[in-house]
């Protein structure tokens, strides 16, 4: 069989070409080796380009493309070398920047290359990106040698170079080692900023910009300190300036570096902690699209899909600080963090992991002042923005109007209507009082330096909308990764779609598990990005539902109306899994017969307390559950558990409120003070300010009042520095209020040393016998987890659904997505419960929840 | 009457006319396949061997020499070929009409015969311009294989060519090769690259028994040439190395990289075998046009009472 040859080797494929020529994938069918044969068209006689091949050959270094042989046919050079399996630099470099870490250990390579070749007096003439290769080990290899200068077809000529990468005196037919270095330092710039400061539309305009040089501002603008000067140096316009040799600028360059810099570039390590990918996750995950949406039901890897993303992403050079994650809630962003801090260890942190309002808080805390909000401030308790925004709504429009004014203003947070565009759609007087609002509420925050949860998110739209900060975001955040894209509100989904202008949007959801429609959620935004050019991938295996469940889920949810539709397939297997629907009599009954349950399963069928999981729908439920299981001793832990009460600033609190059933004891306020120091940054003032709080505590508060004048003041203080996870600590002592006050309402004697005994059984309950316990949760509260054991109780009409449903088609929908995700939590036992009489002294039976017939197919 | 000469044609062309369906086998029998030759990134395989001996003019040769004139009608979709000389012309289909009120290509080979005028059909490729004095249009190269599979998508779906979508596909490689052309003319693209494409694609002529040429890039069969004996194929080589070269420079410049083995073009040229004729099209001059249609492939030839005088195979 004839093939197509160039001289003795067996062409097997095209690998690329270039100025000097093309490169061809070849066989040697001497040696049988895979070759890559460089054909270099020549002129004239063919001697002097011989002897510059032969100083090619002198080379040998790991990170330069070995030589092996050259030939001459008809008029062409042959150069012959080894095949470099992997892709060129642009490639990797057109996905995105580097990460500081990644971009010095090819620059330590190619900087480690060049000095081998400048000592045995080869020039480079064209380092640029493409020329650079990444091999799937990671190592780089360096292309194409002096041979710019062969392509030229005329060794007479002694120019080379690729415009946006030469040094001045390239420019003039001048190339030395110095100008190598000045190409790999533009290199070295672009792998960490993304940017040539020297590309320009036109040859002119490269030239210009090239003879200007780089600025020192501009490097201060775009680099970390430590690399500017190396950086400048070798960027020098006259060649003297520069470092004597590529060894000391690579010295130079990596002296802030705890270690020598690798001479090989390390490969990212394999993930741990991931499972493996299925065929549809992983063409997912993979997927090249700007904008992907991934649905699946219960259990089909989502939030897996989102992690292997993002690691994804960075296997592939993307630098961490160019990605976002963003996760609906507090949990889930601390889950994701853990997941990836377990996968990647240190390297995680560059990335921007948050909930909504971590993410909008940092554009507000950098950008802030454009819109003229307090420089520093604090965040306010919802409770405190409440008392503000009530302030200034009766500055604008009186006590009367003040209602609506407040309307109008919840509305506009939760929509992230511009409050311009409200005043403006009223006239009259009623404008003047929507204008007047915001003068006045806009002074109050800036007096007080507070700012609310929701006005973090409103600011950081507004502040999104300026040219300015799109673009910061647009040339840093190359990925916006959002899990639960269901539960967004329209706030929340204006935030992402302002921080993905330009950039690629990964998003992932299942709206029949939208459950925070009550909370501003805009479910149909999911539905409608199919039209918006998203590229759809459905996720439909799960991993998580027994055959029986998956049957029984998709017979309920497809009652909705509104919805994606899906088919998913379970690779459980058939059999095991038992769903028990069993009425009671009475609420207590159905509680009893719970706690009974728990028992008889944990004897008999070994399963342990953390196995089992109780689901309610309203809080009465969960209260009766609660005392029963309390009566009986058996462990549970609620929502929020024993991790939040183990944060500083909880603990903190605690000591707080410790402190005044104490009768203000001076040991307890030592030891908080101690405590919330470093909180506050060490700040003696800031202490100081603390233990005026403490003096200002009296006796007689409930312990949300205690509370809240303790969070009020820790908020205020809480150090600058440590403003990345105040969105954190907040979120953490909001649950120790909420629990306080579901306490007070709950508790016959709501004091504040009956409310540290009741944490103190919360902290307790949960470590009975060294296990977790039974988790007691709101059915809202249950999302995202999984339990081998599952009971649904209070299923009975005007509970679950709730009253104010029925009959309302777009609540019931609600409702029965809540459901839907009840009992997609269960793996292998589900206890579906509900009662027939309210009370032991009702007379009319309560109706069973439809859910149940929808359910099991019946009625 | 006209079935007569047919029965005297070759017989593995004509034997199986009214038996069977005519197949490329029959026709490429005698055709071999030579050791392929590397222009830059595309392949050419010489196909040597010859089908009939039958000689023509060239048009584009006959313009250059002022042996034939191609005259401006006033209507996009047609313009009249003068042959007033004593040879039959020969017209390839995607060759170039440059000039006159605008740019255009013929939609389909053609023979026309000595003495005669024809009307013959094509597509505009510079949507730009409809202005112009000079009635008389000048010759050219020959489309690049995608634009001239375009063509005959189009004719096999609705038996006429869309000029729409010849527009978009001219605008589309303008746009990939980064010309920008004042009257969106195909043509530029030949011209604004004419260094390049000679200095990646030229330095190869076709030996003295050549008769048709496959040609590949790292994705794959760009298209298959045929024509009627080698002396027909070298007056054509230029202009089809050009349009060749035109495909294959967009690719390079999208950096596709790939296998170029003989493996593949073996796979290729028995696909190519399996095309058959599907449909007889309306067609000007001497012989008839015929579509082609394999497992991948879509094709036209044109067959006279020589024989085969000239095909060409693309990807579907």
């Amino acid at each position: 069989m004839p093939f197509a040859r160039l001289g003795r080797y067996e062409v097997k494929g095209w690998l690329g070409g270039g100025r000097f020529g093309d490169v061809y994938l070849a066989l040697d069918p001497l040696t049988q080796r895979e070759v890559a044969v460089k054909v270099v068209r020549f002129q004239g006689d063919a001697t002097p380009y011989l002897e510059e091949v032969r100083n090619l050959a002198r080379l040998d270094h790991p990170a330069i493309v070995r030589f092996y042989t050259v030939d001459l046919l008809e008029g062409r050079l042959l150069i012959i070398t080894e095949v470099v399996k992997g892709e060129s630099l642009r490639e990797v470099l057109n996905r995105g920047r580097m990460s500081r870490e990644r971009a010095l250990e090819v620059a330590g390579q190619l900087l480690d290359a060049l000095n081998h070749a400048h000592e045995r007096g080869v020039v480079h003439r064209d380092i640029k990106p493409e020329n650079v290769m990444i091999t799937p080990e990671g190592k780089v290899k360096v292309l194409d040698f002096g041979l710019s200068r062969l392509a030229q077809g005329d060794l007479s000529m002694s120019m080379g170079g690729t415009p946006a990468y030469m040094a001045p005196e390239n420019w003039k037919g001048i190339f030395t080692p110095a100008s190598d270095q000045w190409s790999a330092a533009v290199v070295i710039l672009e792998m960490l900023t993304g940017l040539n400061p020297f590309a320009g539309d036109t040859l002119e305009e490269v030239r210009n910009k090239t003879q200007q040089g780089v600025k020192e501002g501009r490097l201060t603008s775009l680099l970390p300190q430590d690399l500017v000067q190396p950086l400048l140096r070798a960027l020098a316009p006259e060649p003297e300036e520069r470092f004597p040799s590529c060894k000391t600028f690579l010295e130079e360059l990596v002296k802030g570096e705890g270690e020598k810099v690798a001479l090989v570039v390390r490969p990212l390590e394999k993930p741990e902690g991931l499972p493996p990918l299925t065929r549809e996750q992983r063409q997912a995950v993979e997927d090249l699209s700007p904008r992907i949406l991934v649905t699946g039901g219960p259990g089909t890897g989502k939030t897996t899909v989102l992690l292997a993303r993002a690691l994804h992403l960075l296997r592939k050079g993307e630098a961490p600080e160019s990605i976002a994650l963003l996760t609906f809630s507090f949990r889930s962003w601390k889950e994701m963090e853990a997941r990836l801090e377990q996968t990647l260890g240190e390297k995680y942190r560059g990335i921007w992991l948050g909930n909504f309002h971590q993410i909008a808080f940092r554009v507000v805390s950098r950008f802030g002042h454009l819109l003229d909000l307090p420089r520093e401030f604090s965040l306010a308790l919802p409770a405190q923005q409440e008392r503000i925004a009530q302030e200034a709504a009766v500055r604008a429009g009186g006590e009367k109007a003040s209602r609506e004014i407040l309307k109008a203003f919840s509305q506009a947070r939760i929509w992230g209507t511009p409050w311009e565009e409200v005043a403006s759609k009223a006239t009259g007087r009623w404008r003047e009082m929507l204008e007047s609002f915001e003068y006045h509420y806009l002074q109050l925050i800036r007096d007080r330096g507070v700012l609310g949860y929701e006005d973090v998110l409103y600011y950081a739209l507004r502040l999104l909308e300026m040219e300015e900060v799109a673009t910061f975001y647009r040339e840093r955040l190359n990925h916006i990764l959002v899990d639960d894209v269901q539960d967004l509100d329209r706030c929340q989904i204006a935030l992402v779609e302002a921080l993905s202008q330009g950039g690629n949007l990964f998003l992932v959801g299942d709206d029949d598990q939208a459950i925070y429609q009550w909370r501003g959620a805009h479910p149909s935004y999911i539905r409608g990005l199919k039209n918006r050019g998203f590229t759809h991938h459905r996720l439909n295996q799960t991993f998580r539902l027994p055959p029986e469940f998956r049957e029984m889920a998709i017979s309920l949810i497809s009652k909705n109306r509104e919805r994606m539709p899906k088919l998913y397939w379970t690779s459980r297997e058939e059999g095991r899994a038992r769903l028990i629907v069993q009425p009671l009599k009475t609420p207590k009954d159905e509680a009893e017969y719970v706690a009974d349950m728990v028992e008889i399963l944990r004897i008999k069928e070994g399963y342990s307390y953390s196995d089992f999981a109780i689901l309610y729908r309203v809080k009465t439920r969960g209260r009766l559950i609660e005392q029963v299981l309390k009566k009986r001793k058996l462990p549970f832990t609620q929502e929020g558990g024993r991790t939040f009460l183990d944060r500083e600033e909880v603990r903190v609190l605690l000591d707080l409120l410790a402190f005044l059933a104490r009768g203000k004891s001076a040991t307890i306020q030592k030891r908080l003070l101690k405590g919330a120091s470093p909180l506050l940054g060490g700040r003696d003032r800031a202490v100081q300010e603390l233990e005026r709080t403490l003096g200002a505590l009296e006796p007689q508060m409930k312990p949300s009042q205690a509370l809240e004048l303790g969070m009020e003041t820790l908020n205020r203080l809480m150090s600058r520095a440590e403003n990345s996870l105040l969105v954190t600590r907040m979120e953490a002592m909001e649950t120790l209020l909420k629990k306080a006050k579901e306490f007070e309402e709950s508790a016959r004697s709501p004091t504040v040393a009956n409310f540290l005994k009741y944490i103190r059984f919360l902290r307790d309950a949960g470590l009975a016998g060294g296990e977790e316990g039974i988790r007691l949760l709101s059915v809202h509260g249950a999302k995202g987890l999984e339990f081998p054991v599952v009971f649904v109780v209070g299923m009975v009409e005007g509970e679950f659904p709730l009253a104010r449903a029925l009959g309302v088609p777009q609540e019931m929908e609600e409702e029965r997505r809540l459901c839907y995700t009840a009992v997609t939590r269960a793996t292998e036992v589900l206890f579906i419960t509900y009662y027939r009489y309210s009370s032991s002294q009702a007379r009319f039976q309560e109706t069973p929840s439809i859910f149940i017939k929808e359910m099991l197919g019946v009625g | 009457m006209w079935l007569r000469p047919l029965i005297h044609l070759a017989i593995p062309l004509f034997s199986c006319l009214i038996a069977k369906p005519m197949t490329w086998r029959d026709l490429i029998e005698n055709l071999e396949l030579k050791e392929p030759v590397l222009l830059g990134n595309l392949m050419v395989v010489p196909l040597e061997g010859s089908l009939n001996s039958r000689e023509f003019g060239l048009l584009h040769l006959a313009l250059e020499e002022g042996r034939a004139r191609v005259r401006e009608l006033g209507m996009v979709e047609k313009v009249l070929v003068e042959n007033p000389s004593l040879d039959d012309l020969f017209v390839l289909e995607g060759e170039e009409l440059l000039g006159a009120r605008q740019d255009r290509v013929a939609v389909s080979s053609a023979v026309i015969p000595a003495r005669e005028e024809l009307e013959l059909p094509v597509v505009c490729i510079e949507e730009g311009r409809w202005a112009g004095d000079e009635p008389l249009f000048r010759g050219g190269y020959v489309a690049h294989p995608r634009l001239r599979s375009l063509i005959t998508l189009s004719i096999r779906g609705s038996g006429k060519v869309d000029q729409q979508k010849v527009w978009r596909e001219v605008e589309r490689k303008l746009t990939s090769l980064k010309i920008s052309s004042a009257t969106g003319s195909l043509h530029h693209s030949f011209t604004y690259q004419e260094g390049t494409l000679e200095e990646l694609y030229g330095g190869w002529n076709p030996g003295e028994r050549v008769t048709g040429a496959m040609a590949f890039t790292p994705k794959g069969l760009l298209c298959c040439d045929i024509l009627a004996n080698p002396s027909l194929f070298s007056g054509e080589w230029p202009g089809l190395l050009k349009g060749y070269a035109l495909d294959a420079l967009e690719e390079r410049i999208r950096g596709r990289r790939g296998k170029m083995n003989w493996q593949r073009i073996a796979e290729r040229w028995e696909r190519v075998g399996k095309t058959k004729l599907v449909r007889r099209l309306s067609s000007r001059g001497k012989g008839e046009e015929w579509l082609l249609e394999g497992p991948g492939e879509i094709g036209r030839a044109l067959i006279t009472e020589d024989g085969l005088i000239y095909a060409s195979i693309h990807p579907a």
